[in-house]
């Protein structure tokens, strides 16, 4: 069993709205943060981290609490990004993708490293993104894609080499 | 391309440069209200309702129709394709019944990807039999 007590997980299972609001309160800037690199803006990001919620709370019968609340739901925050990919087929245009960034940053450099990040094959980009902007190492990765922690590293060389070679001009 | 540990360092100081952007607090205040709510509008996806009965008998028709194109396969594969697709056709088709069929799936050596689309297009049930497409398959949650 992992950090839910029995009871929190026995209430979310029967959909207590309190304990989903509560699981909601504790993981949505997490979800949110992934949802954002995943689609690339924000107003696709919170349409996003609304889904991956909504989705959560109509499997939360099927929850078992073999892993903590928070990996189940990055899990469904990676299929509901895929989904959300092939729905999109791209990113929106940049003029209207891009929020206008803080004086301090280089426009140019962060709009190449968000294409850059964008044109990885999912898997890959999805594991760059897990890894260095959420910060999860790439054993907790295995497991919430539930695959080996082996072709997650390769997965992840995979990504730097591809994002060397497109950002090769900023190196 | 080899890659080698500054180039990783490199990387990653690069990607810092795309910086995150947060929508309006509001946005999260009102979160798990906008979920229950819709939630609540719409207690099951459509397909569930609709489509999942209808869509174990379709699943069935077409693992028949897969079942004659590999008519050489082990009838002991085609059997483990029909009750995996039955247990994800069902309602309570979870994350571990699809964890279930992938493994069904994946003992029986299948690789056929079949989908159910519903007329909008935006939703996605999908009985498929192929490990890669794992991420697919789990988007009919």
């Amino acid at each position: 069993m992992a950090d839910q007590p029995q009871d929190t997980l026995e209430r979310l299972k029967s959909k207590d709205s309190n304990a989903f609001t509560e699981a909601v309160r504790a993981n949505q800037q997490a979800i949110y943060r992934l949802a954002y690199r995943l689609t690339g803006n924000v107003e696709d990001a919170m349409d996003l981290t609304q889904e991956v919620f909504l989705r959560a709370f109509r499997a939360l019968p099927g929850f078992r609490g073999d892993s903590d609340i928070r990996t189940w739901l990055y899990r469904i925050a990676i299929n509901a990004g895929s989904s959300w990919r092939k729905r999109e087929k791209v990113f929106a245009p940049l003029d209207q993708a891009l929020e206008v960034p803080s004086p301090k940053e280089d426009p140019e450099l962060r709009m190449a490293v968000r294409d850059a990040v964008e044109a990885l094959p999912y898997k890959q980009k999805a594991v760059f993104v897990m890894h260095h902007y959420q910060g999860l190492k790439h054993e907790e990765i295995a497991g919430i894609t539930d695959r080996t922690v082996g072709s997650v590293k390769a997965n992840y060389f995979q990504a730097v080499a591809k994002l060397k070679r497109k950002l090769e001009g900023f190196l | 391309m080899k890659i080698i540990d500054s180039d990783i360092e490199k990387i990653e100081r690069l990607a810092g440069a795309w910086s995150l952007e947060m929508p309006d607090e509001r946005f999260f205040i009102n979160l798990p209200a906008k979920v229950l709510d819709k939630a609540a509008a719409s207690p099951r996806p459509w397909w569930t309702r609709v489509a999942a009965p209808a869509g174990a008998v379709a699943a069935m028709a077409l693992l028949l129709a897969a079942g004659a194109i590999f008519a050489g396969r082990e009838v002991r594969g085609t059997d483990r394709m029909f009750r995996a697709a039955a247990e994800w056709s069902s309602e309570s088709a979870d994350w571990d019944g699809i964890d279930r069929v992938l493994s069904e799936a994946s003992e029986a050596g299948v690789s056929g990807l079949h989908h159910y689309l519903d007329p909008s297009g935006l939703e996605t049930a999908v009985l498929a039999m192929d490990r890669d497409d794992y991420y697919t398959l789990a988007s009919g949650l």
